[in-house]
């Protein structure tokens, strides 16, 4: 890829508006400097012809040509004349120089002309009258033509000279400002650059982000800086979190594994015959049944939030009140026998949820287990259901030993072990509320737990409402 | 041998408790949190702690740091199942003397039990020794003249608690404390019944006695005659 810079791609454009400038500067001073310069010229071309009329003397007979004193006349070296009478003879010419037109028939008074090689500028006079003192006389007199030429070369070395000054001066100005320009470019980029620096710095292994001052006060990169170093904490928790989740989840199947290890080294110091060896083994298989539910707890949670990255999978809608039976159902046996009753107060119709069956079958699995476990032997669990708008509540209340205020803000963490004797006790690895938070919250719900110690929780499960396909 | 396993997991406290017992000989008692541990290793004597990280209500760096403030000078081995040298190096700063990483192997366990008691008894080797007594706590036999002694587990508990503390006066208190946990009926005169039967055995055929009772102090190993 081509790199690009933007100080770079700045100083180019200001030297091109400023070059453009300079061009447009000069040929400006030239142009005028041309036309002043050239209407002194004409002014003195009138002049020279002028003197050059005054010197010519009548003819005492008006059929008989004039005469010019030339010996009168002082003037530039290089300028030009023809004096001609009306029918285009010459009557005095300065040199060799005869004109390639006919005079007379030039539209305007002054004219560009060639002459040996060199630029002339010429003054056409078609209307000279001869001086007499005898005015009879004069009115006979024919009327004569004068053509008076200057060289244009001084004027044109005035004008490229003019020109010149302009554009040196120019450039000079362009290369002064120019340098000023590139530190005025670096010091405005600075901050840009600095910023660019320490976003450069983030890596993997390095996240952190303190923007300097200049960064933070420039009004057009305080934006930027400012999501980056939200982007950065974002990811700096996030990152704190996965390794939190990799450290506690090594730390339980340590936990889990050393049971295990412990359990069969025990049974083979102990030695012993097969019905001691068969109570061993079968301790060391309930062992495993508590790391087999650390990994299938690990390996939902991870199917559930890889999905949640990957395109919304189609869910439900399924009825809530219909799961909620089934869930019930399942937990007969245990419910029966710990003697704890479920009132359920709900709606009778189908209470349609657009979240997949699975899911909502195991979320409410999961708070269901947790009430029953905590319900005292012969209470009761209460579980409301009820349509609100477009949402859903489902609400299961128990009446155990309730969460304290320490630990609730953190119960739907994975692994949270504020807890833990408690959830040690069931074997739990922690990760139960967090499957439930991960699935409701992949189908647009919520969940949220309240409690006062010793008097029960109460989960609220909230879940948009769907259309149930009609049922009989 | 008394020692206090402070550990959450149930099934792993169990474990080590009875491998301990079972195997070292050691009178073991079970905390399941750090409360628990912290109260228990204040008020008993123990001749080393096993003490977990992860604990409920006290942590297990928090209940190391509070034993050795109280100046409690038991040798700890940790369980961790921490990864890092970082946690293992706290833990040996805040006082711990050795540390085990989870999944761990219950003989290494006991050996590294065995050393750290030992050696916070001043003995390096395994094989402790007076006169001609010797008495071998890895393998659990005692010899004196070359000629092993037929002592029962409990006799040779109370050899070896009084091997390892040789020239101190043991008073009967010490050796209950030692040598049983708060599971069992504590009687004095069961020491008395064991220290006879060592003597039978032990202080028999050669003449230089060996144990020797301070009339209501408690009892002494050492070679010279009592004045």
């Amino acid at each position: 890829m081509r790199r690009t810079s933007i100080r770079r791609r700045l100083l180019l454009g200001v030297a091109a508006v400023q070059i453009l400038a300079t061009v447009l500067a000069t040929v400006l001073v030239a142009h005028h400097e041309r036309r002043r310069s050239y209407a002194v010229l004409n002014a003195e071309l009138v002049e020279h012809a002028a003197m050059v009329k005054s010197v010519i003397e009548a003819p005492d007979d008006p059929s008989e040509s004039a005469v010019l004193h030339r010996e009168l006349l002082t003037l530039p070296r290089h300028d030009v004349y023809v004096l001609s009478d009306a029918q285009g003879k010459a009557i005095a010419v300065s040199g060799a120089w005869r004109p390639a037109f006919d005079p007379r028939t030039v539209p305007g008074r002054f004219m560009d002309a060639k002459i040996g090689g060199w630029r002339y500028r010429l003054f056409v006079d078609r209307n000279i009258a001869m001086f007499d003192d005898n005015p009879a006389k004069r009115a006979r007199l024919p009327k004569l033509v004068l053509v008076y030429g200057s060289p244009t070369g001084e004027v044109e070395e005035h004008v490229e000279f003019a020109e010149r000054v302009a554009a040196g001066l120019g450039l000079a100005i362009l290369a002064a400002s120019m340098l000023a320009v590139s530190w005025v470019v670096r010091a405005g980029l600075r901050p840009v650059v600095q910023l660019a620096g320490h976003a450069a710095r983030i890596d993997a292994t390095h996240w952190e982000w303190e923007a300097a001052t200049g960064e933070r006060e420039a009004e057009e990169l305080a934006p930027l800086s400012l999501s980056l170093a939200r982007l950065v904490e974002r990811l700096q928790a996030a990152f704190a979190r996965e390794r939190q989740f990799s450290a506690d989840a090594a730390h339980e199947m340590k936990t889990a594994v050393a049971i295990v290890k412990s359990t069969l080294q025990l049974a083979l110091e102990r030695g012993g015959g097969a019905a001691e060896y068969r109570a061993e083994i079968g301790r060391a298989l309930e062992d495993t049944e508590r790391m087999q539910g650390l990994v299938g707890g690990m390996l939902q949670l991870a199917k559930i939030e890889g999905l949640a990255g990957s395109a919304q999978v189609e869910a439900g809608p399924v009825d809530a009140m219909e799961e909620l039976h089934c869930a019930l159902r399942r937990l007969a046996p245990m419910l029966e026998a710990r003697r704890i009753r479920v009132d359920v107060e709900g709606e009778d119709a189908a209470l349609c949820v657009r979240i997949s069956a699975e899911g909502l079958n195991l979320v409410l699995m999961n708070l269901l287990e947790n009430a029953v476990h905590y319900s005292p032997d012969g209470s009761s669990i209460q579980v409301k259901a009820q349509a609100q708008g477009t949402m859903c509540t489902l609400s299961i209340e128990d009446a155990g030993c309730g969460i304290d205020a320490e630990s609730l803000p953190h119960i739907f963490e994975r692994f949270y072990r504020g807890d833990r004797s408690r959830s040690r006790e069931s074997g739990g690895a922690g990760l139960g509320l967090a499957i439930v938070q991960a699935i409701v919250h992949r189908a647009g719900g919520t969940v949220t737990a309240a409690s006062a110690p010793g008097a029960g929780s109460v989960f609220t499960l909230t879940l948009p409402r769907g259309e149930c396909a009609t049922t009989e | 041998m008394r020692v206090a396993v402070i550990e959450d997991e149930r099934r792993l406290a169990e474990n080590i408790a009875a491998s301990l017992r079972e195997t070292a000989g050691f009178a073991v008692d079970v905390a399941r949190d750090g409360e628990e541990g912290l109260y228990l290793a204040q008020v008993n004597v123990y001749d080393a702690l096993v003490l977990d990280l992860m604990l409920p209500k006290l942590s297990g760096a928090e209940v190391l740091t509070r034993l050795r403030a109280a100046g409690v000078r038991t040798p700890v081995l940790v369980l961790t199942a921490q990864e890092g040298v970082e946690s293992v190096l706290r833990m040996l700063d805040r006082g711990a003397d050795d540390y085990m990483s989870k999944p761990f192997d219950l003989r290494e366990l006991r050996a590294r039990l065995g050393a750290l008691i030992r050696r916070s008894q001043g003995h390096a080797a395994p094989l402790l020794a007076i006169a001609d007594l010797e008495v071998d706590s890895t393998r659990a036999e005692a010899r004196r003249g070359g000629v092993a002694l037929a002592l029962t587990p409990m006799e040779f508990k109370v050899l070896e608690y009084l091997m390892h503390r040789q020239g101190c006066v043991v008073s009967k208190s010490e050796l209950l404390e030692h040598l049983y946990d708060f599971n069992c009926e504590k009687f004095s005169n069961v020491i008395e019944v064991y220290i006879a039967g060592l003597r039978k055995k032990v202080d028999s055929a050669p003449a230089q006695k060996l144990i020797h009772t301070l009339r209501g102090h408690g009892y002494m190993l050492r070679e010279e005659d009592l004045p």
